[in-house]
């Protein structure tokens, strides 16, 4: 089978192939697992390097236009925007696997402790006695350094403003029914910070929620939570617990989206409450 | 445009899927992966051709050969592999004729419009909310696939580049299989996202 060049690939995928190479690539990309696996890297390196907002050569012109008229393109370029800032503060936390070459580090550090040990007991006693002026020294610099940071953390917190607590003002909500006109007034004290929301579901926990707060008049969401986990209620009924910042309130219509998510991240839609803010 | 109504179509029972499943594995036990994979790549070809509900043309093209083998009892004279792509070739006419259709009705109603450019129509609004996304189906993962994703599209793309040599020995995988770890955490979290975006 002949083997195509990365640039080849990337025709194929731009549409830029004959038809009946076309044909023969569009098959190998059902019937070949490394072809396909092949094919989805330089697809993927194409549209990051796009959404990096690399300067345009042939292929990201290609790019460029066919994305125009793809919905998958479009879709696959927003995430490769939003997954690019997130590359520069994101974690390293993946375990090491123990390498050969680390093996014979460690191996090699102790075998030149073995050996300083045995220098140091062949040294005279005046060694020891340096040595433990040395760490009464050490100590008393890290005491004095110690004492200096706590100062400075005294100086921190006497400097910044004491805050009011927050006035959370908090609401119940019953499990949803079909008509979502049905609406629950919610009078927010003007001087409240925080909205709490106890949301009735009729699912055991455990579970995983996110809800999201919708302006249905404006056609927009103005607030998401994070994963939410379920508190027991009763038999069968869970309390989904959110705190929204009153700021995002208006005295107007809005209706609560909640959503299960399932181990593979799926959402599920699973409830709409919806509710009237009255501010007063 | 319309999306492709594959729903009215066959469906296979529990006997028959376990048969396609069966069939598919070739005399192994997958226990399903075989199928997940197939219907994986069906729906990126769908999808590359800019169907509507690629996932939806993939289980169409799984179900019509899981019937086929109800008809016939087996198929042995082409692999599995190349068998769902003659059928998914098919689907695909199936659903460019449909599209055609539902096309020209709707043009006579309204000019047709291209896309915006994908570099200039992104809203800072629509933005943010496929970074929240994000966070959140990046959040929905273990801490290792997590690290995995960020650590392998931060180092310089291509299976050869050192960063993702040197990510492959200290999980002590080979190149090919870190891509595919990564590759498919990525298919994973694209799909996550765009859940999320439709609610």
């Amino acid at each position: 089978m002949t083997e195509h060049s990365n640039d080849d690939l990337v025709r194929y995928l731009l549409g830029d192939l004959p038809p009946d190479e076309t044909e023969r690539l569009d098959e190998r990309s059902v019937t070949d697992g490394e072809f396909s696996l092949r094919l989805r890297e330089i697809e993927n390196d194409l549209v990051d390097r796009y959404a990096r907002g690399e300067p345009f050569d042939a292929a990201l012109q290609g790019l460029d236009r066919v994305s125009r008229t793809s919905p998958y393109l479009k879709h696959k370029i927003g995430f490769a925007r939003a997954l690019s800032p997130r590359l520069a503060t994101g974690e390293r936390t993946v375990a090491r696997a123990p390498s050969a070459t680390s093996n014979r580090f460690v191996r090699w550090v102790a075998v030149a402790a073995m050996a300083a040990i045995t220098v140091g007991y062949l040294s005279v006693r005046n060694v020891r006695l340096r040595e433990a002026l040395t760490t009464v020294e050490a100590g008393r610099v890290a005491t004095e350094r110690a004492n200096a940071e706590l100062r400075q953390q005294l100086e921190r917190v006497r400097s910044t403003p004491v805050l009011p607590a927050p006035l959370i003002a908090t609401f119940q909500l019953t499990p949803p029914r079909r008509d979502v006109r049905t609406e629950t007034i919610m009078t927010i004290p003007r001087a409240a910070t925080e909205v709490r929301l106890q949301l009735q579901v009729e699912l055991d926990v455990p579970n995983v929620f996110w809800a999201a707060l919708r302006d249905p008049g404006a056609g927009r969401i103005v607030w998401r939570s994070g994963d939410v986990t379920a508190e027991a209620a009763s038999p069968g009924n869970s309390l989904v617990v959110v705190t929204i910042p009153a700021s995002v309130l208006a005295p107007r219509r809005y209706v609560i989206d909640l959503s299960r998510i399932d181990r593979s991240g799926s959402a599920e839609l699973i409830g709409q409450y919806a509710i009237r803010a009255v501010l007063e | 445009m319309a999306k492709f109504d594959v729903k009215r179509h066959w469906q296979p029972n529990e006997a028959a899927f376990q048969r396609l499943l069966a069939w598919l594995d070739e005399g192994t036990d997958s226990e399903g992966a075989r199928y997940l994979d197939i219907h994986d790549r069906l729906a990126h070809y769908f999808a590359r051709r800019n169907c509507f509900a690629p996932h939806d043309l993939a289980d169409e093209t799984l179900n019509r050969v899981a019937r086929r083998l109800e008809e016939r009892g087996s198929i042995d004279d082409v692999e599995p592999a190349h068998y769902c792509y003659i059928m998914a070739k098919f689907v695909l006419l199936e659903a460019l004729r449909h599209s055609e259709r539902q096309r020209s009705v709707a043009d006579e109603l309204r000019g047709t419009e291209p896309l915006e450019t994908a570099r200039e129509d992104d809203s800072s609004e629509e933005r943010e909310r496929t970074m929240a996304c994000l966070e959140r189906c990046l959040s929905a993962r273990s801490p290792a696939e997590r690290a995995l994703i960020l650590d392998y599209y931060r180092s310089e793309s291509g299976t050869a580049s050192a960063g993702r040599k040197r990510l492959a020995d200290r999980l002590g995988l080979t190149a090919n299989s870190l891509a595919i770890r990564a590759w498919r955490i990525r298919s994973r979290l694209e799909a996550c996202v765009r859940q999320c975006l439709e609610q």
